[in-house]
């Protein structure tokens, strides 16, 4: 049995937010869900830096990333964590509402895991969200940091 | 004098002489026989009388003497005789001419000798070896003139007749020398009177008159064909003249020549007009051309006349495209001229003029200049349009990457939270507000439709082509493969022929046959079965028109001019779905390849959309290309 680890989400909106918990809530995902509001956060989450400093869990099963953030956007924490040897383990999934190639293909060559599309559509959102969750937080077998 | 005279002339001169000669060595002759014989006779005469004298002389006998003497009168040359007695004393004397002679005092001496027209004799009478007297005769040489006359006269008529024969004979005999001359005379006469080469002598035999005509003849004929080729290379050299002459007349560009002095010995037509000159004279030496002409640079830096095109030919350099401008000091117009020249040289590269051609290039020159000017300016004015173009581009690039990003997420909301609501309150809405909160539901998505239809296409008109080797039979099967999933319930009858490959951007043109096929699929949806056809309708210039043919619905061609606009429908939404972008895709994909596009349709009977693709060079090996469309 292997011990849950936490998601985290990094999305600077609140209402994006609650409808990916809602989805992730529907589909019965057990783990715990770290909501970051913009890049800075993230990193200081992972760095275990300011607010974080004092945390002393594991780092997070996976990483959900938006990419359009203020301050520190989705693009430079992927660039950050992908860098960094002791993080760049970690699965990172990009979900973003643009579609623009420029932003898939920058991500792929930063390493990212997944690249997703969030649907306008809710149902299809919520179907997404199911599907992420279940393959990186359940299928998914990481290999251990 | 002609020859034929001078020759007879000769002839007879000769011949006279000769007669001459003749005649006087015959007749000396015969005078000197004459005399000589006279003589003798006359001693002998002499001789007899004294014989016969000497008795009348020893006895005294004057009559006797006179008697013997008077025999004389037998001998008719003697005029005159005497003898002398021994002591000198006249004696007897005879007379032809009674008592008319005179006869010297004392005898002369012994012997004989000739007076002014006669001969004396003189002999001694002897007796007994004793000489007692002297005989004195005195004979006429009347007989002698007489003959001399005679052979005056006979040599007269000898030379006459002599004169005549020779004549005769030098007039037959010298026509045989002197009529080739003659001849060759009149020949050279008419050849320098008429010029009339053609003119031939008769042959004359092997001597040297005949050889003379032979090598006349001879010279006639050449000199003739020299004649001629030179009459007819004059007559080509004077019709080139011509030609040159028009040729520089009519030239546009003008064309001077001058001497090594720098004397201007011709100046073609548009030479002048250039110059603004009206005549000849008024093109001068070079010197005098810096008086009324002003030459610079393009730059505008004053040349010095040592530095004028001339003065530089004259100095040996070759011009070409020499460029100056031109100001007439007095008439104050200013040009450009193109200089050109070069020394001409003759066989043995000596120079012999200068060539100078000009061409009026002030039209062009300011052509230039302007174009120069505009070219700077519009490299400016380039340079700032692409600058804002970039701005422009950058501008909607962020917009649509905002677009793209925030429009979404706020209908993502929408939809979502519309959703949690209907959870949330559990079916305690009424239906008229659970239908409410579909429309607003279906509305957010039909926006999310739009917003992702106008974003491809934005993306259409700003991505790069990335041109390569597109096999259209891959697109086509590709995109029917995609469909033929989406619509497994329909009656689908493909047509697909073979399709050629292309030069194009893969990703596009798999769009444009997504797009082009999918309408076909979607407006036949009324029919069973639903005919689609995909094929090529030939090419031209490099292009192959493609077509895709349906049997759908159609439309009215009234409204083709709306039907490659964005978000224009010919249909209502409630028929077939759609944002219409999907054809404005195609358009605008087709026109960035540089092809065209254009549809036939009718109401009802089904529409066929043709589009132009560039098409590419036939592969020369199967790469891998097949595989690939496996892997699709």
């Amino acid at each position: 049995m292997k011990s849950l680890k936490s998601v985290l989400f990094v999305d600077d909106s609140p209402r994006d937010t609650k409808l990916a918990l809602t989805a992730f809530k529907e589909y019965g995902l057990t783990n715990r869900i770290i909501t970051l509001e913009d890049g800075e956060e993230a990193l200081d989450y992972l760095y275990r830096r300011g607010a974080f400093a004092d945390r002393d869990d594991e780092q997070p099963a996976f990483i959900l990333l938006d990419l359009k953030m203020p301050k520190v956007d989705g693009m430079e924490v992927l660039r950050v964590v992908k860098s960094d040897p002791a993080l760049k383990m970690i699965p990172m999934v990009v979900m973003t509402s643009s579609r623009e190639e420029q932003d898939v293909v920058n991500s792929y060559k930063l390493g990212v895991n997944a690249f997703i599309v969030k649907p306008v559509n809710f149902k299809e959102f919520v179907d997404a969200v199911k599907m992420v969750g279940g393959f990186w937080a359940v299928l998914n077998e990481p290999p251990s940091i | 004098m002609p020859i034929k005279q001078k020759m007879t002339l000769v002839i007879l001169v000769t011949c006279s002489v000769v007669v001459l000669l003749a005649c006087a060595a015959m007749g000396g002759y015969q005078i000197f026989q004459f005399r000589t014989r006279l003589m003798r006779e006359t001693t002998v005469l002499a001789d007899v009388l004294a014989n016969n004298t000497q008795a009348a002389l020893a006895f005294r006998n004057e009559n006797d003497a006179k008697e013997t003497l008077r025999a004389l009168e037998a001998e008719p040359y003697v005029n005159s005789a005497c003898l002398y007695s021994s002591d000198g004393m006249l004696f007897a004397d005879y007379s032809q001419l009674q008592g008319k002679a005179t006869f010297p005092d004392e005898p002369p001496a012994d012997g004989s000798h000739f007076e002014s027209s006669s001969m004396v004799v003189v002999r001694p009478v002897m007796l007994n070896k004793k000489r007692i007297g002297t005989i004195f005769i005195r004979a006429s040489l009347q007989e002698i003139y007489d003959r001399v006359k005679f052979l005056g006269v006979f040599t007269g008529l000898v030379l006459l007749g002599c004169g005549l024969v020779a004549r005769t004979l030098a007039v037959r005999l010298q026509r045989s020398i002197s009529q080739p001359i003659v001849n060759l005379t009149e020949a050279v006469r008419a050849l320098a009177e008429r010029s009339d080469y053609t003119v031939r002598l008769p042959e004359q035999g092997r001597n040297e008159t005949g050889s003379l005509t032979a090598a006349f003849n001879h010279l006639l004929a050449s000199i003739g064909e020299r004649d001629k080729a030179l009459r007819g290379a004059n007559q080509s050299l004077c019709q080139s003249e011509a030609q040159v002459q028009a040729i520089l007349e009519n030239l546009n560009d003008g064309l001077i020549i001058s001497d090594l002095t720098g004397q201007v010995t011709s100046f073609n037509r548009a030479a002048m007009e250039m110059h603004g000159f009206t005549c000849m004279h008024e093109c001068h030496q070079l010197s005098e051309y810096a008086k009324t002409f002003e030459l610079s640079d393009l730059d505008g830096t004053l040349c010095p006349v040592e530095q004028w095109p001339l003065a530089r030919i004259l100095r040996g350099e070759r011009l070409r495209n020499l460029e100056v401008k031109i100001r007439h000091s007095q008439g104050g117009w200013r040009k450009v001229f193109n200089f050109g020249g070069a020394l001409i040289h003759d066989s043995n590269g000596q120079p012999i003029n200068a060539v100078l051609t000009v061409t009026d290039i002030t039209e062009r020159h300011q052509a230039q200049e302007e174009i120069h000017q505009l070219n700077s300016q519009l490299e400016i004015r380039v340079q700032e349009r692409t600058r804002q173009l970039e701005e422009a581009n950058k501008e909607l690039e962020s917009f649509s990457y905002s677009v793209s990003h925030d429009l979404r997420a706020p209908l993502r909301h929408v939809q979502g939270y519309v959703q949690l609501l209907t959870v949330a309150t559990n079916g305690h809405l009424s239906t008229e507000a659970r239908e409410y909160l579909q429309v607003i539901s279906d509305a957010s998505d039909d926006m999310g439709h739009l917003i992702d239809d106008l974003l491809s296409f934005s993306r259409t008109g700003r991505t790069e082509l990335k041109t390569e080797r597109v096999r259209l039979d891959e697109l086509a099967q590709e995109s029917i493969r995609v469909l033929e999933l989406a619509n497994r319930d329909r009656n689908i009858v493909w047509k697909i022929e073979a399709l050629p490959a292309v030069l194009g951007d893969r990703a596009m043109l798999r769009q444009v046959f997504a797009n082009l096929v999918g309408n076909a699929v979607k407006y036949s949806r009324p029919r069973d079965p639903a005919v689609i056809e995909i094929g090529c309708a030939g090419d031209e210039g490099g292009r192959a028109m493609l077509f895709v043919r349906d049997n759908g619905v159609g439309f009215n061609m009234k409204y083709l001019p709306k039907l490659f606009g964005v978000f224009q429908r010919l249909h209502k939404a409630s028929e077939f779905e759609g944002t219409g972008i999907g054809l404005a895709i195609v358009q605008r994909i087709i026109h960035r390849h540089g092809g065209s596009i254009r549809a036939e349709a009718a109401l009802n009977q089904g529409a066929t959309f043709y589009f132009t693709l560039k098409l590419a060079a036939p592969e020369q090996a199967l790469t891998g290309r097949n595989d690939e469309l496996c892997l699709a």
